[in-house]
């Protein structure tokens, strides 16, 4: 029931695009839409609630630039976020006793960098660091909860492993980070895992992928809701999300790309499936 | 790029979803609702009873029209407004009847125990000997008497209560009785007219003295009445159990009672609430499915351990039934307490 965290998922969806370490000048742009709508949520228990039917559109940029040898810049930069709900009707009179609410703005940008250690054994090794930049509202609409960030400057530190396989002759990569999320503001640090396969398909022209990811809260933030004066839609969150992605190339540079993402359990997070698409340029 | 409008599409699509409605069951079963919580009152002063019609959505529909009923007018009547008159000591039910908007006939009822509203004097306790001034002469009659058969020792306040004489003749036969004078020691506690019908008014103790004028003897009779304030009983208060409604933790017992400035809901030591919701507030309604129409106590403070809310004196103690506990800003019922059946 917490919209940050689907914004969070969004980002983790997007952060780990990329293929490996861009060389300089190098890099893979995403201009991208991404819409969930909910009507149940998994509570503090893991178990699940109905909500008011609540929805998120967000456009965003997604960028991954080499800028040396070494050295790639990551931002993800949410430039329209949606947060709205459907008008309340009563099925009795008919009459609408709460209107539809929206709350558009900037979401939390997301700015990083990544640092490419060079081969482990078979696996590539690079480390990042991103930050997460409290550019959105977190507390929005009539009463608060339209927000479309969380208010707080958190770190991602992130140690990323990336290898290639074969199976009968087909080529997939694989690709998984360990991360460690420092948030502030009486947040809840996190332990993210996060893993990835995908092959490529039709003489490379579409890739197809799935992904998992875990967040892990460690409950050591304070902010909860007797204390954060009802501010507390990101804290404590918890998810393991199944997601998958066809991009398919459209000429040398260009490409379209299409995903989903379910949160198989959670705790404090929407249960729905996202949707998303976007026009990928690898230049 | 002549992928573009699939992909416009697919975005249109996206955004189109934003836009709907939730449809919300708020129906409940309309209810008819006895408002004036008696209990217990007493002989000698009339009642007035109100009722309450909440229509199919838990809406209270002002000037309705009722019908009332007694299951034993010989104990108390009621008339068409709700104006009772206990008649004699027992237990009676009191029947309000009206039809829903939707043509059913709803029906409450309460119990009402009537009590007495005097003590009378029992042969124990003896009325107290009356004093009597002989002005005539003749040793072969008697004192002509004047007796009170239905004393009392104790009346409650703002009642009513009818006296009644016998007298005894210098023959010492019954009589009819002369025109008898009746005074109270303070009329502002007791007043008393010429038939005898008493109107105590408050408490106290008042000497009641009746005498009448017999050729040239005034013979007289007293009585000395303790009155007592009014010994109606009311529903004050009403205690139950807070009870989660959903996957979050929230229990507790409550008492919504009624104090000096209005009423006060009173939450229990054993109190507890998630911290994990957002915008958890408080209600009262008529309708546990919706806070449309209800009324918003405020946003909850405290989620664990004894506390109390003041609510203001416009709200009576039966004007809702059910408090509600909602998450505000996703529209979700959390828990619920049943203030009445």
């Amino acid at each position: 029931m917490k919209n940050l965290l689907t914004l969070l998922l969004i980002c983790s969806s997007f952060l780990v695009h990329g293929q490996w370490i861009k060389e300089k000048g190098t890099g893979y742009l995403k201009l991208g839409g991404w819409s969930l709508l909910a009507n149940k949520h998994f509570t503090d228990q893991g178990l699940t609630d109905p909500n008011s039917t609540r929805g998120l559109f967000i456009n965003s940029i997604y960028g991954e630039i080499g800028i040396g040898k070494k050295i790639n810049i990551i931002a993800y930069l949410p430039f329209f976020v949606k947060n709205y709900q459907y008008a309340q009707v009563p099925k009795t009179t008919g009459k609408v006793y709460e209107p539809r609410q929206e709350y558009n703005g900037l979401g939390d940008f997301n700015l990083g960098l990544e640092y490419g250690w060079g081969q482990l054994k078979n696996w590539k090794l690079s480390g990042s660091l991103i930050l997460g930049i409290p550019s959105g509202e977190s507390t929005a609409g009539s009463d608060g909860s339209y927000q479309t960030g969380d208010g707080e400057f958190n770190q991602l530190l992130q140690i990323n492993l990336g290898k290639s396989y074969r199976i009968n002759n087909q080529s997939f990569y694989l690709k998984s980070y360990l991360g460690y999320n420092n948030r502030t503001q009486g947040f809840s640090d996190e332990f993210h895992w996060f893993g990835e396969t995908g092959t490529q398909l039709f003489n490379s022209n579409l890739l197809i992928l799935s992904r998992l990811h875990w967040i892990k809260p460690l409950y050591n933030g304070t902010l909860d809701a007797s204390n954060a004066n009802g501010a507390i839609f990101a804290n404590n969150i918890e998810s393991f999300t199944l997601g998958g992605e066809l991009a398919w190339s459209i000429g040398e540079k260009w490409g379209m790309a299409l995903g989903t993402a379910t949160p198989l359990f959670g705790k404090v997070i929407y249960k729905a499936t996202s949707f998303s698409g976007g026009v990928f340029l690898i230049f | 790029m002549q992928y573009h409008k699939p992909l416009s599409l697919f975005f249109i699509c996206l955004f189109i979803s934003c836009t709907g409605v939730d449809l919300i069951d708020d129906y409940v079963p309309p209810v008819l609702r006895i408002t004036t919580p008696y209990s217990e009152i007493t002989l000698g002063d009339s009642y007035s009873f109100e009722a309450s019609y909440f229509n199919n959505i838990g809406e209270f529909i002002p000037n309705s029209q009722f019908e009332w009923e007694s299951s034993n007018s010989e104990i108390l009547t009621i008339d068409s407004n709700g104006n009772a008159t206990p008649l004699r000591v027992g237990t009676v039910q009191i029947i309000v009847r009206t039809t829903s908007s939707e043509g059913s006939v709803l029906q409450d009822e309460i119990n009402i125990t009537i009590q007495s509203n005097v003590v009378l004097v029992t042969p124990e306790e003896p009325m107290e000997e009356p004093s009597e001034e002989e002005l005539i002469s003749g040793s072969n009659t008697q004192t002509p008497t004047i007796t009170i058969t239905n004393a009392i020792t104790q009346i409650t306040a703002e009642t009513n209560y009818q006296l009644e004489l016998a007298f005894q003749d210098a023959m010492g036969n019954p009589a009819d009785v002369p025109n008898s004078n009746w005074t109270s020691s303070n009329e502002s506690l007791l007043q008393v007219d010429e038939t005898g019908t008493l109107q105590a008014i408050a408490a106290g103790t008042v000497t009641l003295t009746v005498s009448v004028q017999v050729s040239n003897t005034l013979i007289s009779a007293q009585s000395v009445i303790n009155i007592i304030a009014p010994a109606v009983e009311m529903v004050t208060s009403f205690s139950g159990e807070v009870v989660s409604k959903s996957s979050y933790t929230l229990e507790g017992s409550f008492t919504l009672s009624s104090g000096n400035d209005g009423l006060v809901l009173s939450l229990d030591e054993n109190y507890k609430a998630s911290t994990a919701l957002p915008g958890l507030y408080i209600y009262l309604s008529n309708n546990a499915n919706t806070t449309a129409g209800a009324y918003g106590i405020g946003a909850v403070t405290v989620f664990n351990g004894a506390h109390s809310y003041n609510l203001p004196n416009s709200i009576e103690l039966m004007d809702y039934k059910y408090i509600l506990y909602w998450c505000k800003p996703f529209n979700v019922k959390v828990g619920e307490a049943k203030i009445y059946d």
